[in-house]
């Protein structure tokens, strides 16, 4: 079980080096734009990038607890029935996510297949940005299956918190 | 009656899954799955992988994380207490004192932030402890701070305002200048408030500090000096017509991290701290958004929304009417429901129908904000309560009661909103 926390991990900082990517861009846009030059594609190369980011980091996000639930209908019941209702929680999403990135595999593969390319200055194959998609809801889903098998055994699921902000609001 | 069946049959779905404890982004995802396969012959398999493709692609959301990141290195550095040491002697002899330094911080602080939860903590952080060693009463100094923390929505950037600009399709330039007049308001109201409840409880606030020198100061305004330039920087570049969103908010990023380097809080933990929080709540807010994509995408297959759009204009509610009833959905809504997915249930579902009853989108995006805002502070689900209570200890309860008020002034906020639509549309209109 220790082997996925690490890959997750891993995916969550590739994840943050590609938004970090996204600023790096932006700036040196909008820098090279004051000298009269300007980067090819890179609008593309900015909504891939962070395409990227939020796929990749949606495993560590969960790990971390970050993504949001009602939990407060939950807390009403007794202990026990509550831990029952996480489980088929973690399971329904395991299956969920499972149909989502076998999808978008499928989605995928048909840009591998057809040799799709992107529109812009620089035609790239699209399914070169697009694996990280199909990696990271891929891993989604193996981590939505490794917090049911740990609440079924009575592991802890989340990581304890850091000093971060919660949420997005 | 075909409509009567597919709400009840997205209702039942939403509410089992979200009851169950399953994550917003995934019970959107199913709701749009059951959708697809009950209401329409539509391959749902290829449209997924689409959805997923377009919505996470995208141009204009880059701004999201970019604005995120910028939040949480401010939230690392000193500016808090900048804030409330140059503030404090310019509002210190009001009544009501100190107390404003909670309106006035936290509108400052949401110039150059995006999300409510970062504004309230960043200035609770350091006056809720200041104000409580002078003295101030609790429901002064709590009440005021979680009800000035939700102009962290409004008061532009505003990463709601991003979700919904993207969602409905709306340029988030306009949102974020619509938000400028109404987010000022709000900080009037709030200050007004504060100022009536100290002349009528003089017993909370105590005697003003002892004057300060006119040179200490001036010394002491200069600290705002790095924030106000971000904010000019920020705001001032979209106002201008000079940059795009994104665009502005890694100008934002670049000037957090200069203000981190000269505050000497730019270490490289503090770096990767930052990014890695701004990575995660982006993939958060990211879950969400794909997930009401595709469910938006599922009600434009099922026909649902015009369906509803024709039942709201035959009812003959007229805007003043839907929009009050809106108001009395969201606000029982957002006791359960976080503020972003509020925002993207109604522009999968609801705004076509609004937009039908001829609702200004920008406008009704503006009013959406205002409702969040109510959302942050309503029990038992509110991010700000959350905060607070992180803060002080205090159960959601106690702080909720001190609370109050503040919800209240939004309520007015939104009849003045609705009452002179202009509050939001002049400056628009103004720039454009």
């Amino acid at each position: 079980m220790l082997l996925t926390r690490h890959i997750l991990n891993f995916c969550g900082s590739l994840a943050a080096l590609s938004l970090a990517g996204i600023g790096v861009l932006i700036l040196s846009q909008i820098g090279l734009r004051l000298l009269g030059s300007q980067i090819p594609s890179a609008d593309d190369f900015a909504a891939w990038a962070l395409s990227a980011s939020i796929f990749l980091a949606l495993p560590a996000t969960l790990i971390h607890g970050d993504h949001i639930r009602v939990t407060s209908l939950c807390q009403l019941l007794p202990p026990k029935i509550a831990h029952i209702a996480d489980i088929v929680a973690a399971g329904f999403a395991t299956v969920m996510m499972g149909w989502v990135a076998w999808a978008i595999f499928g989605y995928v593969s048909e840009s591998w297949t057809y040799h799709e390319l992107s529109q812009g200055v620089i035609a790239v194959p699209l399914w070169i940005p697009q694996s990280a998609m199909a990696l990271g809801s891929a891993l989604f889903a193996v981590a939505f299956a490794e917090r049911t098998g740990r609440l079924i055994f009575g592991l802890p699921v989340e990581l304890e918190k850091t000093d971060t902000l919660s949420g997005g609001e | 009656m075909d409509l009567l069946l597919q709400s009840g049959v997205l209702i039942f779905t939403l509410f089992v899954l979200l009851g169950l404890g399953v994550w917003v982004g995934v019970a959107l995802m199913a709701s749009g799955v059951v959708i697809f396969t009950v209401f329409t012959s539509t391959p749902v398999e290829a449209i997924l992988g689409t959805v997923m493709w377009v919505h996470s692609a995208s141009w204009t959301l880059t701004a999201l994380p970019l604005f995120i990141w910028m939040g949480e290195i401010l939230y690392r550095t000193r500016l808090a207490e900048n804030l409330f040491s140059g503030l404090a002697p310019l509002v210190g002899r009001l009544p009501g004192g100190l107390a404003h330094v909670n309106v006035v911080g936290c509108g400052i602080f949401a110039a150059v932030s995006g999300s409510s939860a970062a504004t309230t903590a960043t200035v609770g952080r350091i006056s809720l402890p200041e104000l409580k060693s002078r003295g101030y009463a609790e429901r002064l100094a709590i009440g005021s701070l979680a009800g000035s923390g939700t102009l962290g929505l409004l008061i532009p950037p505003s990463i709601v305002m991003i979700v919904y600009g993207v969602a409905a399709q709306v340029s988030i330039n306009r949102l974020f200048i619509a938000g400028v007049v109404p987010g000022l308001m709000l900080m009037a109201l709030f200050s007004t408030y504060i100022a009536i409840w100290s002349k009528m409880n003089p017993s909370g606030v105590p005697a003003p500090d002892p004057r300060i020198p006119m040179g200490e100061r001036l010394r002491r305004l200069r600290m705002l000096f790095p924030v106000v330039g971000l904010i000019i920087g920020v705001i001032g570049s979209i106002y201008a017509g000079v940059a795009t969103a994104t665009e502005a908010a890694a100008i934002g990023v670049l000037g957090a991290l200069v203000i981190a380097a000269f505050g000497g809080s730019l270490s490289i933990q503090n770096l990767i701290a930052s990014l890695m929080g701004a990575t995660r709540t982006s993939a958060m807010i990211g879950l969400i958004l794909l997930g009401a994509a595709f469910l938006t995408s599922a009600m434009s297959f099922s026909g649902l929304p015009s369906d509803l759009a024709e039942l709201i204009s035959a009812s003959g509610l007229g805007t003043t009417g839907l929009i009050a009833v809106l108001t009395v959905f969201f606000v029982l809504l957002g006791c359960f429901l976080d503020g972003i997915s509020i925002v993207v249930l109604t522009t999968s579902v609801v705004l076509p129908a609004v937009i039908a009853v001829g609702i200004d989108p920008i406008w009704f995006g503006t009013y959406l904000i205002i409702v969040v805002e109510m959302a942050q502070i309503t029990p038992p689900l509110g991010f700000n309560l959350f905060v607070i209570q992180n803060l002080t200890g205090k159960s959601i309860f106690e702080i909720t009661r001190m609370v109050v008020p503040y919800f209240m002034i939004l309520v007015l906020a939104v009849i003045l909103l609705t009452a002179f639509p202009q509050i939001a549309t002049w400056l628009v209109e103004q720039t454009y």
